[in-house]
């Protein structure tokens, strides 16, 4: 039987910033898209969406006179991703 | 992980269940191997420093040299120190670091053994040798637990063999009491000991881990 996936992560540049999210603390922007190499706008939209769904914090500081937005997971943003591996793993299995 | 970039990640469209496995081992292996390369740039820098500041300080020895050189042992905190500061200045800048749960696991580690190394500074201060050991067994240590905790054998492996490395230094001591030795080369050889401890400990694992790192 297979599970449903959930939508918000069944999408390739989210399910990348959020694979990055769950082994680190947190990561900054800059650091986010040069692992995923999207541009800047198309991040910037897919971290709003994920923000807006509870699943990440994002903190927009100042490193110096440089603004810098730093992404961390939240914990319903862990469950929803161990629960998309989990359901993942049904079609794979 | 240049494939990744230029196929997947950056877009939108839903992605199948296979290439969505893809995605996360993927992402997850390139943030440990980028974390992995930062790790090696500390250890290399305070390696080589601890290298040949020790070098040259059994120079200094052997050639009995202006004692006042031994002030260039300071060179190893002031380098490293500067080298730390450059290091995690230039990883803010690019935001090239991002900060784990492992980091501060072993900065705690670290932390707390360079405090105990100024407590033993005062306490072994006039016993070269006793603090030698003690710098290198509790490095030992040190590197052993980080590598524990970076699931990183090698770095295990290269704290557990300056460990046992460490025990040399009162072998050393121990033949220096039974046998008549003058010879300052075999006298001063602790800094030799030293130096060879921090290749094994910090510069091949180092070296190890920026390859690596860079082959990727």
């Amino acid at each position: 039987m297979f599970r449903e996936l959930n939508p918000l992560l069944h999408s390739e540049l989210r399910l990348a910033v959020m694979s990055i999210l769950i082994g680190v603390e947190c990561a900054d922007f800059v650091f986010l898209r040069k692992q995923t190499g999207a541009t800047a706008g198309n991040l910037s939209v897919q971290i709003d969406k994920l923000q807006r769904a509870g699943y990440i914090e994002v903190e927009k500081t100042y490193r110096g006179k440089m603004p810098c937005t730093i992404c961390r997971m939240t914990d319903t943003g862990r469950e929803a991703f161990a629960e998309y591996v989990d359901a993942l793993k049904s079609y794979i299995g | 992980m240049n494939e990744m970039k230029n196929s997947a990640p950056s877009t939108n469209e839903p992605s199948d269940e296979r290439r969505s496995l893809e995605i996360i081992s993927q992402m997850i292996a390139d943030t440990s191997r980028k974390i992995e390369q930062n790790s090696s740039l500390y250890f290399l820098a305070w390696g080589y420093t601890t290298v040949l500041v020790s070098i040259f300080e059994y120079f200094v020895w052997v050639a009995d040299l202006n004692k006042s050189w031994l002030w260039a042992w300071w060179l190893i905190p002031v380098i490293g120190g500067c080298a730390t500061l450059i290091l995690n200045r230039r990883e803010r800048k690019v935001g090239a670091h991002p900060k784990s749960y492992v980091d501060r696991s072993v900065s705690a580690v670290w932390t707390v053994l360079g405090l105990s190394w100024w407590i033993a500074f005062v306490v072994f201060f006039g016993n070269a040798s006793a603090f030698y050991f003690l710098i290198a067994y509790t490095m030992g240590i040190g590197t052993t637990i980080s590598g524990a905790i970076c699931r990183q054998r090698l770095l295990t492996i290269c704290g557990a063999m300056s460990i046992l490395l460490s025990v040399v230094f009162p072998l050393k001591r121990w033949a220096m009491i039974n046998y008549t030795i003058t010879e300052p080369a075999v006298i001063y050889a602790d800094i030799l000991i030293f130096a060879a401890i921090f290749v094994v400990m910090m510069i091949v694992p180092g070296h190890i881990y920026l390859n690596r790192a860079k082959k990727h």
